[in-house]
């Protein structure tokens, strides 16, 4: 039965494909044009963090795009050749590893991407990262909590380090002090936050699989945050939910206008100042009702720059 | 059974006027990419469910908004001075408030770009980037550049915040930034290093901040202007309107210069 489904899928991404290919590619094969073929590659348009990033992308290109969805079926190379296209844009690892694979010289724009540094890239290959540079969120705590001086993070030596070396650099640059606690096995996270929460105005929970191995270690941070009445900083709206005070996270609209921008400028010849950039606008969400619960003066002239408030 | 058929009537009539049709004030912005739409309809709507049966529309699209103040009669709109301008005589509109932030009614938009790439050509090459939609920030950079062909060549990426306009030009990822003076003014204390880095090219007229307006035949839309002019005195009202970077509003007639910016 399984089997039938999973047939069936390929078959009507087949038959999306067929008709798309239809639509864009023909016309401008028969009758010429000017208009340059666009191939998107979505790793799966269900996930709504690539959803999104698809939508700004498709309303910021002016250029025709056949659209491809790996989250239905897997896609043969020789099909995705066929469309002849000149520029290819893919959303998350999979779809960029398939690219890579079928397109060697054709211009690839990436995002979503987790640490895209682990990437192999070519000479034709650009991007957003997924991650914002690590002096926007500093500069937004500082905005938001101008009397915050003390920010603690746990890291670790393989996974982290660099992050904390250089949001060490970049805070001492705007006035606050990073104080880090190096976390080296799983069951560390706890006892070192202990030791570091004396000597903190607020806690930086930073994406680090030896700091945060599952979500009970996840739940002992932000409880034991709690209980001292430290904020917590983070990258994700969910941690705002659980009783983090301020997330700062990358817009995906922004990235995926960001995606279409540098598309656009490959296909018109040009080429962009940066081959990856960082995502150029920001989520702010902020948990007041834990705010007001800590007692912590906040700036209200930065309420204009928040995104999301829980009361 | 009949006492209680009557009792119900008479506490439906004496309702009326309090759970009578609900006013909406629908808000759309073209300067500021203002998209915490959730946080600002619950803070609003809470504001104002205290004052009566009012409630919050925002916006995201401009179409969306025009279309759904077309042909109503008793509603009160927010949106930019510059969106006033080019649709208060179609919509028949009055401006009854203008936002004011540290006393000043205008608003002024600069052109900044780091000092390495602070000229024309330079941009012209890059993007620039904004937190206003593309059509208000190409009528800008028109205005600021009369007739040398940037606004209409140049690429704009729409960000959602004047200060990730200001950031993407520092990493380099737009060559200039669209902004308020007032978010430079900001900049100095988020970030006295990037700010030091970044050159004004050209500013813009005085422009008033955003505009309440009302239908011209909404006979009760001073009463629903009174109740926004007390956010500034109530603390969870000044939360709710610095969400809009405004700290009071100031009747129209307060504000002399308006007729002269073309804005009645």
């Amino acid at each position: 039965m399984r089997t039938g489904i999973a047939r069936f899928q390929i078959l009507w991404m087949f038959f999306i494909f067929l008709i798309q290919f239809f639509i864009l590619a023909l016309p401008a094969a028969v009758f010429g044009g000017e208009s340059a073929n666009v191939l998107l590659i979505n790793s799966n348009a269900e996930v709504e963090k690539y959803s999104r990033v698809q939508r700004a992308f498709r309303e910021s290109m002016a250029h025709p795009i056949m659209e491809v969805d790996l989250g239905i079926g897997e896609m043969e190379e020789k099909m995705l050749q066929a469309y002849g296209p000149d520029m290819i844009y893919c959303i998350g690892t999979k779809a960029y590893t398939l690219a890579a694979k079928s397109f060697d010289s054709r211009p690839i724009v990436f995002t979503s991407i987790i640490n895209w540094l682990r990437l192999p890239l070519s000479e034709t290959t650009y991007g957003v990262s997924n991650e914002l540079p690590t002096r926007m969120p500093i500069m937004m705590y500082r905005y938001i909590f101008p009397e915050i001086r003390a920010i603690g993070m746990l890291y670790s030596p393989y996974y982290t380090r660099e992050l904390y070396e250089s949001a060490f650099k970049e805070a001492a640059e705007l006035g606050i002090q990073i104080i880090g606690e190096e976390v080296s096995g799983k069951e560390q996270s706890r006892k070192k936050l202990s030791a570091l929460l004396p000597k903190i105005d607020a806690f930086w929970l930073i994406a680090d699989p030896l700091v945060i191995p599952d979500k009970k270690s996840l739940y002992g941070i932000i409880e034991k945050c709690d209980e001292k009445k430290i904020p917590v900083f983070s990258y994700h709206d969910i941690f705002a939910e659980i009783g983090a005070s301020l997330i700062v996270s990358a817009d995906l609209p922004t990235i995926g206008r960001q995606a279409a921008a540098i598309a656009s400028e490959l296909l018109a010849g040009g080429r962009p100042q940066e081959r990856v950039q960082y995502p150029a606008g920001s989520h702010i969400t902020l948990n007041l009702k834990k705010v007001k619960a800590y007692n912590i003066p906040y700036n209200k002239d930065a309420l204009n720059a928040i995104n999301d408030i829980i009361q | 059974m009949k006492k209680v058929f009557w009792i119900i009537l008479f506490l439906l009539w004496w309702m009326t006027p309090v759970y009578g049709e609900s006013i909406t004030l629908y808000f759309y912005s073209s300067e500021t990419n203002i998209n915490n739409y959730k946080s600002l309809k619950m803070e609003f709507d809470r504001f104002l469910s205290r004052y009566g049966p009012y409630s919050f529309q925002p916006f995201s699209e401009r179409q969306a908004f025009e279309e759904q103040i077309r042909g109503k009669k008793e509603c009160l709109v927010i949106l930019s001075s510059w969106h006033f301008r080019n649709i208060h005589q179609d919509k028949k509109l009055t401006p009854m408030l203008v936002g004011v932030r540290d006393g000043r009614t205008y608003q002024k938009r600069v052109l900044v770009a780091a000092q390495e790439n602070a000229d024309i050509e330079a941009i012209r090459s890059g993007s620039i980037s904004s937190a206003s939609n593309v059509e208000h920030t190409r009528s800008v950079i028109k205005e600021m550049f009369p007739g040398k062909g940037l606004a209409d060549g140049v690429r704009i990426l729409t960000v959602p915040k004047d200060v990730d306009a200001l950031m993407s030009v520092g990493f380099q990822v737009s060559r200039a930034a669209l902004i308020t003076e007032n978010a430079l003014d900001a900049l100095k204390l988020m970030d006295p290093m990037l700010y030091k880095q970044m050159e004004i090219m050209a500013e813009g007229q005085p422009s008033p901040l955003m505009i309440v307006a009302a239908p011209e035949q909404f006979s009760t839309a001073l009463q629903v202007a009174e109740v926004l002019q007390k956010m500034p005195s109530d603390a969870d009202g000044m939360n709710v309107i610095k969400m809009l970077d405004l700290d009071d509003w100031k009747t129209v007639s307060d504000s002399k210069n308006l007729k002269a910016e073309g804005v009645r």
